[in-house]
């Protein structure tokens, strides 16, 4: 009965903001049925991109369809793209959450959630006639950790990616290399202190040894074998918003690396309009 | 004349003194030891070597890559008295083999050259004013023990053609306004500084940093160094930043020879 009020209301928030349609669907996947909401602006055209928007550990993918500090669905009217919010399973702590290679995670979490993405991806590719080569992902927090894994393991599968205060895990960089260049964007407050931007060398903060941030987004940018870069100051509205350009890779695939000073753990909409510089991003990076 | 004034320095902080001509070797005294140095061809390059008068078997060699293609004509001439700076270099009895190399140039004859020095138990690499060392650390990264970049980043074109494949200990000095090798790059022809550095980092799967100041020159930029740890067996990165706009070696902004020596001892 809950879930069926919060599908009301969030079909609510989102009529009173668009036209389009809101969906709660599911699949089965690796033997488990995984839902997810599914949003079609209105009039989107045949072969229109796909962008996933993953939640952090502990939320929820209907959380983030009401959140109107995400303007996700207004931009999307605007872009024409359909977005995914799918929804994490319950992990061994347990919460909801991706498998990102958390250390109560490893060796306990059977779920493969970068599999069920990229099946999920497919169902909808078919199932509305959405394009698989404009297919993006973002994602914030634990969600934001996904985009990393995703950028190791899947990186073929999307022409953008987009990380909000996420990690690169120390197991990932252990288990993984970066094998196809992949563009990538990253947000990230310097004051964050759930995902730091120093990093956490030796786990001393739960979440597992994770890289430096700045080491993190490097590492994809090497990969990317971005040249030159340039750095510029956005207009301030609240936090000082540093953007740091990596481009120059002789595949195309630009890093850009959103540095929020004394930002916290956040989507960083109140320092500048965050969800359009992401959708601006993956523009850059659709194809006919 | 600003490769004159690179190679001068260089000479002057490297070498002690030689009144001879090319092909000759001359001891030089100094109240502590003697040194020797010898201009000669190896392996088809014009070489300035510098180095203890007793090398002492397993001393190590580093190997300076110049793009000055003038070196040899001029080392007679131009490597001057300098007692207190080559034996500052040479601390540990260190070996200095100064080679000049064009830009671009094919870097496997680093493997002859390295012949030359059959005492040697290990091979540093550093180059100066040019991304060399960078190119030597993708192409031949097992070659020498560490490697150290002073006013240069990675070259475009070497980087389109080769990869880094395996980690390595690396040390860079830049001025962050330096004109030649711009520090956010220059199109078509240098990488970035902190791109340059980034790729040593990810190769290394470096994990985290520390950063610092070195205390301040009166009157010189500041000297900020970050070095990058957590690297695979201990490989390590460190890249300091002077405030500036030298293309040379940064030694009045601070002790610039003390740190890369440092490093590579370390390694």
């Amino acid at each position: 009965m809950k879930k069926f009020i919060f599908l009301l209301a969030a079909l609510f928030i989102c009529h009173a903001a668009s036209a389009g349609t809101l969906k709660s669907e599911s699949i089965q996947d690796q033997g488990v049925t995984r839902s997810y909401y599914i949003y079609l602006p209105a009039d989107l055209p045949a072969n229109a991109p796909l962008v996933f928007i993953l939640h952090g550990y502990g939320g929820s993918a209907q959380a983030y369809v009401n959140n109107s500090s995400l303007t996700f669905k207004e931009l999307a009217e605007e872009y024409k793209v359909a977005l995914c919010y799918p929804q994490a399973t319950t992990d061994p702590r347990p919460n909801t959450g991706w498998n990102v290679y958390y250390p109560w995670q490893i060796d306990k979490m059977k779920i493969d959630d970068c599999e069920f993405i990229c099946n999920l991806a497919k169902h909808l590719h078919t199932k509305y006639n959405l394009s698989a080569k404009n297919t993006f992902l973002t994602g914030m927090s634990n969600g934001g950790e996904m985009c990393y894994l995703m950028a190791y393991r899947k990186a073929s599968e999307f022409a953008a990616i987009a990380s909000m205060a996420g990690l690169t895990l120390t197991e990932m960089a252990n288990r993984h290399n970066y094998e196809t260049p992949i563009a990538f964007m990253e947000v990230h407050g310097t004051g964050d202190m759930t995902s730091r931007w120093e990093g956490d060398p030796i786990n001393q903060f739960g979440w597992g040894a994770y890289l430096a941030v700045p080491v993190a987004v490097g590492a994809v940018a090497a990969a990317n074998k971005c040249m030159y870069q340039e750095t510029t100051e956005l207009p301030q509205i609240k936090n000082k918003v540093i953007f740091h350009r990596y481009y120059g890779s002789p595949y195309g695939k630009e890093v850009h690396f959103y540095e929020v000073r004394n930002g916290g753990h956040n989507w960083a909409t109140d320092s500048f309009d965050s969800c359009r510089v992401i959708m601006e991003f993956f523009k850059k990076y659709m194809t006919e | 004349m600003k490769k004159i004034f690179c190679i001068l320095s260089l000479c002057l902080l490297f070498a002690a003194s030689c009144e001879k001509g090319p092909d000759s070797e001359t001891p030089v005294k100094s109240e502590s030891s003697s040194l020797v140095v010898v201009a000669e061809t190896i392996a088809d390059h014009n070489v300035v070597i510098v180095k203890p008068s007793e090398a002492k078997s397993g001393a190590p060699v580093v190997v300076v890559l110049t793009d000055d293609l003038e070196l040899k004509t001029r080392a007679a001439e131009q490597l001057d008295i300098n007692f207190k700076a080559a034996e500052h270099c040479l601390i540990g009895g260190y070996t200095l083999c100064v080679v000049e190399v064009a830009a671009g140039e094919d870097l496997s004859f680093l493997t002859s050259l390295k012949e030359g020095f059959p005492y040697a138990s290990k091979f540093y690499l550093l180059s100066y004013c040019n991304g060399h060392a960078y190119t030597a650390a993708m192409q031949m990264p097992s070659e020498f023990a560490a490697f150290g970049c002073v006013s240069g980043t990675i070259e475009v074109e070497a980087y389109k053609a080769n990869n880094f494949t395996q980690p390595v200990s690396f040390v860079h000095v830049h001025a962050t306004e330096n004109s030649v090798y711009s520090w956010t790059g220059v199109e078509g022809k240098s990488a970035s500084v902190p791109l340059s550095v980034g790729a040593i980092v990810a190769i290394n799967e470096c994990t985290h940093y520390t950063t610092g100041e070195l205390l301040p020159r009166q009157g010189k930029g500041l000297v900020s160094y970050t070095k990058y740890l957590g690297g695979k067996n201990g490989h390590e990165v460190v890249l300091y930043s002077v405030d500036g706009k030298s293309n040379g070696w940064c030694d009045a902004e601070f002790e610039v020879y003390n740190q890369i020596w440092n490093f590579f001892k370390n390694h």
